[in-house]
């Protein structure tokens, strides 16, 4: 049913009025004050409309949403229809409908203002927004296909809420944080009850939850978690920082620290969020102003609320304070409107100079004086002059301060490098929104200052469209970056860029050899990543070692080595049931066939530790042969600590002592290798927990010399022993496991020359000497190994629980003290390193040096499955096969005998 | 998504330890750090100091000394119940330097709020004297391990009844006297610190204090908190909780953390009533 009725009689059709609750009714409750139109208003209003060629509202609007297209749906009684369409630019038409500011935007451009009253644009709004939840039909728009990338958007206000809505729309992963427990910010917990029902924010937030959008609650960005990490570790590709307006400002007058002073934003957040309007039944207090006089300060929407606020309440008068004159007022029109008509008393002209009080500290009044108007300021706007002498007091027991906010620092303080203003808001381009920081925008209040919902919505449309622009460049840009190009005897090939989750790049060769029919030569595998893996990463720049994620420092402090075992293993720290079960299978399987022991006698008794060790654990897969891999890993890690103990007590020639089930895997190690059949063996706390310690820290290093051999070995299909066997005879020679021996062999030489350890330090500077301190420095860490900081401290810890007088002991600690305090070493950052401290701390719990790679080989366990299992599980797994630069002779024929001869002499 | 008491135990009389399971804070929280708890739907916002925490099994450890309802309530739950809002670390970190040796007093269960910022000074090499506060031994809380985390430890009690009698001021007096004093923390009731402050105001020695007002949001957003630091308006959740103790005024922070008394004890009663009537059904 199109509109039949000429322009002509439009115009004369009067603006249909706002039903409105009685003033004397709702100037005591919370209650909606505007009621909405029924079908009837909203008809008749939708036909006034002049469906311009040009149309000014939309062109006013700050979301620009289509007025003409969705009123005609009005007068067609397509209600859900109209609502949809303003769906395309608004996602929260029923709090726009009822808090936009339209007399300036929409209805303010309105054609018809110019003659006689604008269409009610946001009256009409209102009602479909209100017909379309009360049917509960909302239409949700569709979404764009994944696009794989995450937008991270910080409040949960009017501005990230648009921009929210817009980006899932076009098929990213939109997650939105907000500090508060309560979803919608300002909407919540500024905007009173009877202003905008908090339902009505619940129910468009329950919008964009079914469109996809994620939200969490109790997330303080800056503090809870910064920009940086939300970037990085947690994976997003770009963010939009929309947290509002911030700190609220005070008056700086005297007396603004008694009791019953509030900013206004401390006033509504008890009331609105907090419900303390509804004490005792919520638990959040609230100054009792029944029957008291309350002063507001400010001419806003803020101190509106707070004043049409405070009447609710029960106040007995209520006065609102302004120091320009009524025209100047910020604040809605229909608001001043409403509260006039509720009864507040309007003080204009008027400024607070001083807040009086009683001896308690409550609040008593506030000293006022009177303005004047004189010259316009910087703003454009007649500044206030105080009247001299004009001064009075207006009683008050509550004053509620309204006269604005100032930037909240969080997140600006924890992002050095995002630009800000001189007062602290966050710079951005006014069209892109994009910040000094690439990937990350910001609009609203915390860009511009104090504003109004609405043009916080603009803000975050926007800023959703450029969002959008730069995760598709970056898509593409990622495209590009996907190759490289290899120049290869004049010809071009192209070689797909693969990059690790911390950035790593590596260039993909596997086809290298069939495309171009070169291989890459790289002795010794210094460049070359033999495999994916999602284990261990470490930065040696920067000192970093990680399992899974968790920094090295992190677990030595709060984890346990059953506990990093597992971790390493599955991928994901054990729930307590998961701990608890574990670490009961690894109790039950420490024993080893007896038939094993026998093997143990074969050996001679000077046999090295690593040997028995090895053979040991090859041969456990001739006990369980099947491939049950899961048991097999808990009897491995279980039975190797057996098999070390029973190798040393082999070497000295003493019974074996078996594991006891009440003890823990550390303690039971212990147990094996240091009781006796006619005397227990007691392990100490810090012995315990240094142990722990040494075999966490060795627990995993990424693709080294050993691992590197286990994922060789097990390429081929050799079983789980097998493969861990090989791991632990790459891990015997002295290059890679038998670092902490030569630290203590050379301490011993330092002692035994009895020349003191500066003499051994001068002679290690002296490059001719060809004398080397062992246990200095790190091939992987240029910076400080992360490992021996904390072994530092476990070495003081267990060296004093001992209280050891070992000589060599001494000796090192004269040697870590020369070397951490000569300039030589610290600008060479040759700090003593892992091995050094960890044979240390070997050395003073009893440890016999040639156990000390049986110990690394304990530790190293975990790790070594961990990539075993990565391995085997993966399907795209082959057998691992290099190739090789061929340097021998060339093709040459077999000559006989008696010529060759002749040749060589 | 609610936070989950994994563990509960009693410290002391109305004074209850809780860990709860808050993987985000836990991997951020410093010591001096605190988060604002709201334990259910109709409950109110208040801060707690976080004693500690622990980032591998992602908790938090707070102590809580049931004075009004809200810490009541809590103190009514134990492993397993869960809290429906916890959001944090809130507020700057302690400052931690090599300031030569430290004296941290805690007064009642301001000493679990000391305590980590004692332990942080301690392994940052700083010689920690620590100076625990009660009015008899049976308040006492957390003596062991703050023993573990100070050099050596200094219990006054006002009837005596374990460690010395007297006030933490007057074991501060004669440390001040013995030996010279680089740093004083002072973490307790509001007159104890105020003591503290005066004590160490003529010598000039640097004292903090962490100061325990009324907040909503703890973010900086309402204001709610604001302090009298040095004649300057300070809002104690984004510039605090810790504050130079000799600018601090007292006595506003005092007026005005008694603002909502009455309605306190008024819900306070209403909640034992309540607790009370579901005992004896």
């Amino acid at each position: 049913m199109p509109n039949t009725i000429p322009n002509k009689q439009r115009m004369k059709m009067p603006r249909q009025p706002m039903p409105e609750r009685p003033a004397v009714e709702r100037s005591h409750n919370f209650e909606e004050v505007n009621l909405g139109f029924d079908f009837d208003l909203a008809t008749n209003e939708a036909l006034r409309c002049l469906a311009c060629a040009r149309p000014t509202c939309t062109i006013g609007c700050p979301v620009a949403v289509k007025v003409k297209e969705f009123v005609a749906l009005i007068i067609e009684r397509d209600y859900l229809g109209a609502a949809a369409k303003i769906r395309e630019d608004n996602v929260l038409p029923a709090i726009t409908g009822r808090v936009c500011p339209q007399e300036d935007q929409c209805e303010g451009d309105c054609l018809m203002t110019k003659r006689v009253e604008s269409l009610a644009i946001g009256h009409l709004e209102r009602f479909v927004a209100d017909y379309e939840r009360k049917t509960g039909q909302v239409g949700i728009p569709k979404n764009a296909p994944p696009t794989g990338k995450r937008v991270a958007i910080v409040g949960s206000g009017p501005a990230g809420l648009s921009a929210a809505g817009d980006l899932v729309q076009k098929g990213h992963e939109v997650r939105v944080f907000e500090a508060l427990h309560e979803l919608g910010g300002v909407l919540v917990y500024g905007i009173p009850e009877f202003r905008l029902p908090k339902d009505i924010v619940r129910s468009e937030v329950d919008v964009l939850r079914k469109m996809g959008v994620q939200f969490e609650t109790n997330v303080v960005v800056g503090k809870t978690v910064t920009v940086d990490e939300l970037l990085g570790e947690e994976g997003y590709d770009a963010m939009f920082i929309a947290t509002g307006a911030g700190l609220p400002q005070f008056l700086g007058v005297p007396g603004e620290h008694r009791n019953g002073v509030y900013s206004a934003n401390e006033f509504l957040t008890r009331v609105n969020l907090m419900r303390a309007y509804r004490f005792p039944d919520y638990d959040q207090p609230l100054y009792d102003c029944r029957g008291k006089d309350v002063v507001v300060v400010g001419g806003g929407n803020t101190a509106m609320d707070s004043v049409r606020t405070a009447l609710r309440l029960g106040a007995r008068r209520a006065t609102l304070v302004y120091r320009r004159s009524e025209e100047e007022m910020p604040a809605r029109k229909e608001e001043v409107h409403h509260a006039r008509d509720e009864g507040v008393e309007f003080q204009m002209l008027t400024n607070p100079v001083e807040i009086t009080g009683d001896a308690r500290g409550w609040v008593t009044g506030v000293r006022c004086v009177r303005m004047e108007l004189g010259e316009a300021g910087e703003d454009g706007r007649r500044r206030p002059v105080a009247i001299p002498g004009s001064e009075f007091v207006i009683d008050a027991s509550l004053v509620i301060i309204a006269v604005g906010t100032s930037a909240n620092p969080l997140i600006q303080s924890t992002t050095p490098d995002l630009k800000t203003t001189r007062k602290n808001y966050i710079e951005a381009d006014p069209e892109t929104l994009q910040t000094s920081k690439k990937g990350v925008f910001a609009g609203g209040d915390i860009v511009t200052g104090g504003a109004t919902v609405i043009l916080a919505m603009g803000a975050g449309r926007r800023a959703a469209r450029a969002i959008d622009a730069y995760l598709t460049d970056q898509t593409r840009e990622g495209e590009l970056m996907s190759n490289a190009t290899l120049l290869l005897k004049g010809k071009e090939y192209e070689l797909p860029v693969i990059e690790g989750t911390e950035g790593e790049t590596a260039i993909d060769i596997t086809s290298l050899r069939a495309k171009t029919g070169a291989i890459t030569y790289d002795p010794g595998y210094g460049n070359t990543g033999s495999c994916s893996s999602a284990i261990t990463f470490i930065d040696g720049e920067k000192g970093i070692l990680r399992y899974r994620g968790y920094d090295i420092e992190d677990l030595a402090s709060n984890a346990s080595f059953v506990q990093v075992c597992y971790l390493l293993i599955n991928g994901h720290l054990p729930t307590t049931p998961e701990l608890l079960a574990f670490d009961d299978r690894l109790t039950r399987h420490s024993l080893i066939h007896e038939d094993m022991k026998k093997f143990f006698e074969g050996f001679p008794p000077s046999a090295h530790p690593m040997a028995i060790l090895s053979s040991m654990i090859a041969s456990l897969s001739a006990y369980y042969p099947n491939n049950d891999d899961d048991l097999n890993i808990i009897r491995l890690l279980s039975k190797a600590k057996t098999i070390a103990a029973f190798s040393y007590k082999k070497s000295i020639g003493q019974p074996f002592i078996y594991p006891r089930n009440e003890l823990s895997y550390t303690q039971n190690f212990m147990h094996m290798m240091f009781a006796v059949p006619a005397e227990d063996y007691i392990v100490t706390p810090a012995i315990d927990r240094a142990l722990n310690l040494l075999l966490i820290l060795h627990a995993d290093h990424e693709q080294n010399c050993s691992t590197s051999t286990v994922r060789m070995v097990a390429s081929s299909g050799a079983n789980l022993f097998a493969s861990i066997s090989a791991g632990v005879c790459a891990l015997w020679g002295p290059l890679h496991g038998g670092a902490n021996q030569l630290v203590i062999e050379m301490l011993q030489q330092i002692r035994e020359s009895g020349e003191g350890a500066q003499r051994f330090v001068d002679r290690a500077k002296d490059k001719n000497s060809g004398f080397k301190l062992m246990g200095f420095g790190h091939r992987v860490y240029k910076n400080f190994d992360p490992r021996a900081k904390i072994l530092k401290k476990a070495a003081d810890d267990v060296l004093s629980s001992l209280g050891l007088r070992d000589p060599l002991l001494t000796t090192a600690m004269e040697l870590e003290q020369i070397a951490l305090n000569d300039p030589y070493f610290i600008e060479r950052k040759l700090y003593p390193n892992v091995d050094f401290y960890s044979g240390i701390i070997y050395r003073a719990m009893g440890i016999p040096t040639n156990m000390f790679t049986v110990m690394f080989a304990l530790g190293r366990l975990p790790g070594w499955i961990a990539q075993w299992k990565e391995l085997v599980d993966d399907d795209k797994t082959r057998i691992n096969r290099p190739r090789q630069l061929y340097v021998g002779k060339t093709v040459r024929t077999f000559a006989k005998a008696e010529e060759a001869m002749a040749v060589t002499a | 998504m609610t936070f989950r008491i994994v563990e509960a135990g009693i410290l002391g009389p109305a004074v209850k330890q809780f860990e709860i399971v808050a993987p985000r804070v836990a991997r951020k929280q410093r010591p001096g750090q605190f988060v604002i708890i709201r334990v259910h739907e109709t409950g109110e916002r208040i801060p707690l100091t976080i004693k500690a925490s622990n980032p591998i099994r992602g908790t938090i450890t707070l102590v809580v000394q049931a004075v009004g309802k809200t810490t009541s309530l809590l103190n009514d739950l134990g492993a397993g119940d869960t809290i429906l809002d916890v959001v944090g670390p809130l507020g700057k970190p302690s400052e931690i330097e090599m300031y030569g040796r430290c004296v941290v007093i805690g007064g009642g269960v301001g000493t679990a709020i000391a305590l980590p910022t004692a332990k942080a000074l301690h392994d940052a090499g700083n010689h920690v004297t620590a100076i625990l506060g009660a009015r008899t031994k049976d308040l006492l809380i957390l003596e062991r391990e703050v023993r573990e985390a100070s050099d050596e430890l200094f219990v006054m009690t006002d009837d005596g009844s374990y460690g010395e009698k007297g006030l933490v001021t007057d074991k501060l007096r004669t440390l001040i006297a013995e030996n010279a004093v680089d740093y004083v923390l002072a973490i307790g009731p509001i007159p104890m610190m105020r003591a503290v402050a005066e004590t160490t105001r003529a010598a000039k020695i640097k004292t903090m204090v962490s100061l325990n007002s009324i907040m909503v949001d703890g973010t900086g957003m309402c204001g709610g908190c604001r302090v009298i630091i040095g004649n300057e308006s300070k809002f104690a959740c984004v510039d605090g909780p810790e504050f130079d103790a000799h600018t601090v005024d007292f006595q506003v922070l005092m007026q005005r953390n008694a603002m909502y008394r009455e309605q306190e004890q008024q819900a306070l009663a209403s909640y034992r009533e309540a607790t009370k009537a579901c005992a004896n059904a």
